[in-house]
């Protein structure tokens, strides 16, 4: 809770120190929104890792192998990463260029789950 | 690394907003785009090194290397 009240005090003093700085000096205001959208991510980034990790027990406890859910967490990063940077695109003004991240990420992610498809497939001919 | 980085940033910003409108005063127009170029460059490579480090943190959380 208290990582939460951090987060939205820092996003205030950024969207304040926006505001102030939107006259004079366009460019450095959205680079402190840029900065404050990083600084949040960072603060999230270590509870993000414990229930990453409780999630990668679970699924081993539960005998999937390890290659899916490998997979599977790389997806989730990757998407994450995707968002990240396609509103950091949104907030400096370049819509056009976070739409084409996220055709890249689409892709990426494409490309990673290929392998899986293949198996499975290959599998279901060895059933039939 | 907590908001004094956001509090820094903005820092500058309002210090070269300053500088800039004192030197446009005494007319002296080219010194005050290396001014505004000068805190940019600041800003950027603090703003690139914190992204450069939420870059490694999530690369190590989701293991995508």
């Amino acid at each position: 809770m208290s990582v939460f009240i951090k987060i939205l005090g820092i996003a205030f003093v950024a969207v304040v120190s926006f505001c102030l700085l939107k006259s004079t000096q366009p460019q450095i205001g959205n680079l402190v929104v840029v900065a404050a959208g990083t600084l949040i991510l960072i603060f999230l980034s270590d509870s993000m890792q414990s229930l990453v990790t409780t999630l990668f027990n679970l699924g081993n406890k539960s005998q999937i192998n390890a290659e899916v859910l490998s997979t599977l967490l790389k997806i989730v990063g990757i998407g994450y990463l995707t968002e990240y940077s396609v509103s950091l695109c949104e907030d400096c003004g370049c819509d056009s260029l976070g739409k084409k991240i996220e055709l890249g990420g689409k892709i990426v992610i494409l490309s990673t789950t290929l392998p899986i498809v293949t198996n499975i497939i290959s599998l279901i001919e060895g059933l039939l | 690394m907590g908001i004094d980085v956001i509090f820094k940033i903005a820092g500058i910003g309002i210090i070269a907003a300053v500088v800039n409108s004192i030197l446009d005063k005494t007319d002296k127009k080219e010194i005050s785009t290396f001014v505004t170029i000068a805190a940019l460059v600041i800003v950027l490579v603090i703003v690139m090194d914190m992204i450069g480090g939420l870059f490694g943190t999530l690369k190590s959380i989701f293991y995508l290397d």
